[in-house]
């Protein structure tokens, strides 16, 4: 097993009128390849930060963060647009779609931003589209699309280019639970058939219960770990759901 | 390793057309101003042409200049086009801040989202440049055949017009514009960070709020009005431009600080006035528009600024060019004068004895040849004889007597005089022993002169007599060709009586033989040999004057529709991005209850205000400011100077709507309403 994403001692702070805010403090976690990790956490937990940081967004104040061997907190902005359309595939609550392109069209420019012969792009767009059955809609454009349809577009999108590391950032946030289904569905079938690696912050169990392994965070910190091994689904999801009933008790969040 | 190649061409140049192709709509405007924009400028930079084909002489460079005041009105007006659509272009990525983020995550690099936008920019600009040049061909023949009215060149002379260097100006002056637009594009664009792009939608502007300050402003604001037309009021008719130029800065300054200040204020008053506040969707109307002139205070102050000159410069611009055309028949009745003055050196002994055209002759010139008729006179000047003293009865003021400081009063006999009026073919004066008349050619002079003939009673003494001023004796005439109106009072005395003084000009006015054209580039090849003369041909005084005009009005004219253009683009570009970010809002409004027609109609409240405020502050200042700058253009009528501010006022209104109803309908679009 190969480690695709190593996070070394990330610290991220803000700092607000002589107020410092530790969004992300000491954090360290490795991901094998083909892991499909889950980061869970209320709003607030720095869990979208963390991601941020991975996904190049967003700048760590302190550590290091590693994928595929390369460190990215020193890489410049040329080297990061290369990094980021070689080794990431993102996936965004508000899906992201161009709307001024179809559903191919998106796509394809992820491919054409990296470079493929234009001649491949069409058979790659066919290939992933079979496979997360959203040729139907390849020629419409994103507003003619139901969000579901547009995530799992987006979804496309991501790991046509065959990303080192899928980011998802709450992909079901916007999604009603059938979509929300459907899409899960189309991700855990990217991470058994292709062994994609996926990193997903997500604060809903359910959506979280798709996961192999669960990081959970709070206040900028990791403070539990559920990996679900041999479990049914439904375990690990009464499984998750304890831990979140601690995570929100203190704070008295009906979670 | 995967491929390393760079992002085909083509995959951009899609990419750009469907960009441009999608967002036409919200593109419209912009573009719309660029094509007004090339057109003007091609229509007003092909005068060159327009004056060639026309035939119009030009000895003096009289035409040049007008065309030299076109060329850097054109550079002003680039310069006004260019922040225009860096602007636009601001407000067009800060819609797209989502967009960009998607590009960046997807892994391009700023440079290639600078050459995207730059497609972009180059797509929509070249079709402008095109349709604007297309459209510019069409309206410079109507240019040029006003031109061919205003020269008196007559319909006859107009011909087809294609201006070869003004359209290759115009390409080169718009690609650099772009140029330019592009470079502050990529400035831009390296200010942004991806993690605000894509969290673009999550940030809110704050407005710090201070009563007390907006309460300050808003009098100094009040206090700078006040002083700007005082300015223009009281120091315009010394100096003209002077005072106008300060006037509008400081009327600019006010309306800065007014809409600083007035938005909080007037949020303020109506939050009070509950029956008011709580009706309909005014709660709405009154905290959207009150955020947005906060925020975008600056903005539309700059917008009504823009506006206040466009109809400023467009009214006073078209009156200086009528008053300019008005001169013209009557100053310069002659083909041609010729005008000798006296220095005090040996020329003059050799002048006395002989008339202007013997001594022309004498020199070798062309000129007496080609005179069919002609009138020789000789004005004197007496010592104490002056303007001032003359006139220290009369109270009536004229603007020409302001303008000078004690000119001398010129005498001319009356067998010189009536020599002149031979020539314009008027009945000749009988004038007594004792008796002067006057002659004048300033219009306003009538009323000083008819003043003085009231007053004065007391007989005149001039080389040792004493004259008395003849029954009726004030005749307007010009007594030689000049370009302005110079005489406000000549004394018509007995030739004899005249020449007791110190001759001060001698003057040859002479009507062509034959073919004029002829004679007059005869007469102009002579210059060099009519040494101590000047030549001053009613065609030259024509060009001048008529370029006067030109000048004035079509500068006039081009400024102020750049100007207003330019503010409607601004405003309309501003309401379209708010629609767009109000989407959620009225979303919102439709979710809580509120039907299609009351929001439709908060839309238009909010619009009309947004629109309304501006004009009318942009309507007072150019009121005020033309009032106080007609009073000081000479010799128009009431009715001419109310039909240039009518034109100026109702072009501007109709442009003007123009913009408003195409935001009011886009943004209708955009809010699905």
């Amino acid at each position: 097993m190969k480690t695709i994403l190593k996070v070394d001692n990330i610290e991220k702070f803000y700092k607000n009128k002589g107020s410092l805010t530790k969004a992300v403090n000491h954090i360290s976690f490795e991901v094998q390849e083909g892991e499909y990790l889950g980061i869970m956490g209320a709003s607030g937990s720095g869990k979208t930060t963390l991601l941020n940081c991975i996904s190049t967004v967003d700048h760590a104040t302190a550590g290091h963060i590693y994928v595929n061997g390369k460190d990215v907190t020193d890489m410049k902005e040329t080297a990061l647009a290369r990094f980021r359309r070689e080794e990431l595939g993102f996936i965004f609550q508000s899906f992201n779609l161009l709307d001024t392109l179809t559903g191919r069209d998106n796509i394809a420019l992820a491919l054409a931003i990296l470079g493929e012969h234009p001649k491949k792009i069409d058979g790659k767009i066919n290939k992933i589209a079979q496979e997360l059955g959203i040729g139907e809609i390849l020629e419409k454009y994103p507003y003619e699309m139901s969000g579901g349809q547009q995530q799992r577009v987006a979804c496309a999108r991501a790991i046509v280019t065959n990303p080192s590391l899928i980011l998802a950032d709450e992909p079901t946030g916007a999604l009603d639970s059938r979509s929300a289904g459907m899409f899960l569905d189309s991700l855990g079938l990217l991470n058994e058939e292709r062994h994609a690696t996926i990193l997903m912050v997500t604060h809903d169990a359910f959506t979280a219960s798709h996961c192999k392994r669960i990081l959970f965070m709070k206040d900028g910190r990791i403070f539990n770990e559920l990996v679900r091994g041999a479990d049914s689904r439904r375990a690990f999801f009464d499984k998750i759901m304890q831990v979140v009933s601690l995570l929100g008790g203190d704070k008295g969040h009906a979670f | 390793m995967r491929s390393k190649k760079r992002i085909s061409k083509k995959v951009f140049k899609e990419l750009a057309a469907k960009n441009v192709k999608k967002s036409a709509k919200d593109y419209f405007i912009y573009f719309f101003t660029l094509t007004f924009a090339v057109c003007l400028f091609y229509t007003f930079n092909s005068i060159k042409d327009q004056f060639e084909i026309l035939g119009i002489p030009d000895t003096f460079n009289y035409l040049a200049a007008s065309q030299g005041a076109i060329a850097a009105v054109s550079v002003v007006s680039c310069m006004i086009i260019g922040f225009l659509v860096s602007y636009a272009n601001r407000f067009l990525m800060k819609r797209r801040k989502k967009e960009f983020g998607v590009y960046f995550t997807l892994g391009m690099d700023r440079r290639d989202v600078g050459r995207l936008l730059m497609k972009e920019t180059m797509k929509i600009g070249s079709a402008a440049l095109l349709s604007g040049l297309l459209l510019g061909i069409g309206t410079s023949q109507v240019l040029s055949m006003i031109t061919a009215r205003i020269s008196g060149a007559g319909l006859g002379s107009y011909s087809f017009i294609f201006s070869f260097g003004a359209a290759v100006a115009a390409v080169i002056f718009f690609g650099l514009t772009f140029a330019f637009v592009h470079f502050f594009n990529v400035r831009e664009l390296k200010k942004m960070e991806l993690i605000d792009l894509l969290y673009a939608d999550r940030k809110n502007e704050e407005v710090p709020e201070s009563k007390k300050r907006d309460v300050l402003l808003g009098i100094l604001s009040i206090l700078l009005f006040v002083s700007a037309f005082l300015l223009i009021f009281c120091l315009s008719e010394t100096k003209f431009l002077e005072a106008l130029t300060a006037g509008a800065a400081l009327a600019a300054a006010g309306t800065v600080l007014f809409f600083i200040s007035a938005a909080g204020i007037a949020a303020d008053i109506m939050k009070k006035r509950k029956r008011f506040y709580y009706r309909k969707l005014h709660i709405f109307d009154v905290n959207q528009l009150g955020s947005r002139i906060k925020t975008a205070g600056i903005s539309i102050a700059v917008v009504s600024i823009l506006m206040y000159l466009s109809v400023s410069v467009m009214g006073i611009g078209m009156g200086l060019g009528q008053s300019a055309i008005i001169k013209k028949d009557k100053t310069a009745p002659y083909d041609i004068s010729v005008e000798y003055y006296y220095f005090g050196d040996s020329t003059d002994d050799e002048m006395n004895g002989m008339s202007v055209l013997e001594k022309l002759e004498q020199q070798g010139a062309a000129l007496p040849q080609y005179l069919e008729s002609s009138a020789d006179l000789t004005m004197y000047e007496q010592e104490n004889l002056t303007e001032s003293s003359l006139f220290a009865i009369c109270t009536e003021n004229t603007k020409v007597r302001r303008n000078f400081e004690d000119p001398p009063v010129l005498l001319l006999g009356a067998d010189d005089y009536n020599k002149v009026r031979e020539l314009l073919k008027l009945e000749p004066i009988t004038l007594g022993e004792n008796e002067y008349a006057f002659t004048y050619n300033e219009p306003d002079a009538k009323d000083l002169l008819s003043e003085y003939a009231g007053k004065q009673k007391e007989p005149l003494k001039i080389g040792g007599k004493e004259l008395t001023l003849k029954e009726g004796g004030i005749y307007e005439t010009t007594l030689y060709n000049s370009n302005i109106f110079g005489d406000i009072g000549t004394l018509v005395v007995p030739q004899k009586t005249a020449e007791t003084g110190t001759p001060y000009l001698k003057v040859n006015n002479g009507m062509f033989k034959g073919n004029a054209n002829i004679a007059y580039e005869e007469a102009t090849a002579d210059l060099n040999k009519a040494k101590n003369f000047i030549y001053i041909s009613q065609k030259d005084i024509n060009v001048e004057i008529m370029s006067d005009q030109l000048t004035s009005s079509y500068v006039g004219i081009y400024l102020g529709i750049i100007f207003l253009v330019t503010a409607g683009a601004v405003l309309a570009l501003q309401q379209l991005t708010q629609s767009a970010e109000n989407e959620k809002r009225y979303a919102l409004l439709s979710k809580m209850g509120a039907g299609e027609k009351l929001m439709r109609k908060s839309l238009m409240t909010q619009m009309k205000v947004y629109f309304g405020l501006p004009f009318s502050l942009a309507a007072l200042n150019a009121a005020f400011t033309m009032a106080g700058a007609y009073r000081n253009i000479p010799y128009l009528t009431k009715g001419e100077a109310f039909q240039n501010i009518f034109f100026a006022a109702g072009l501007s209104i109709v442009i003007y709507a123009v913009y408003f109803m195409t935001t009011y309908s886009g943004s209708k679009r955009i809010l699905k309403l």
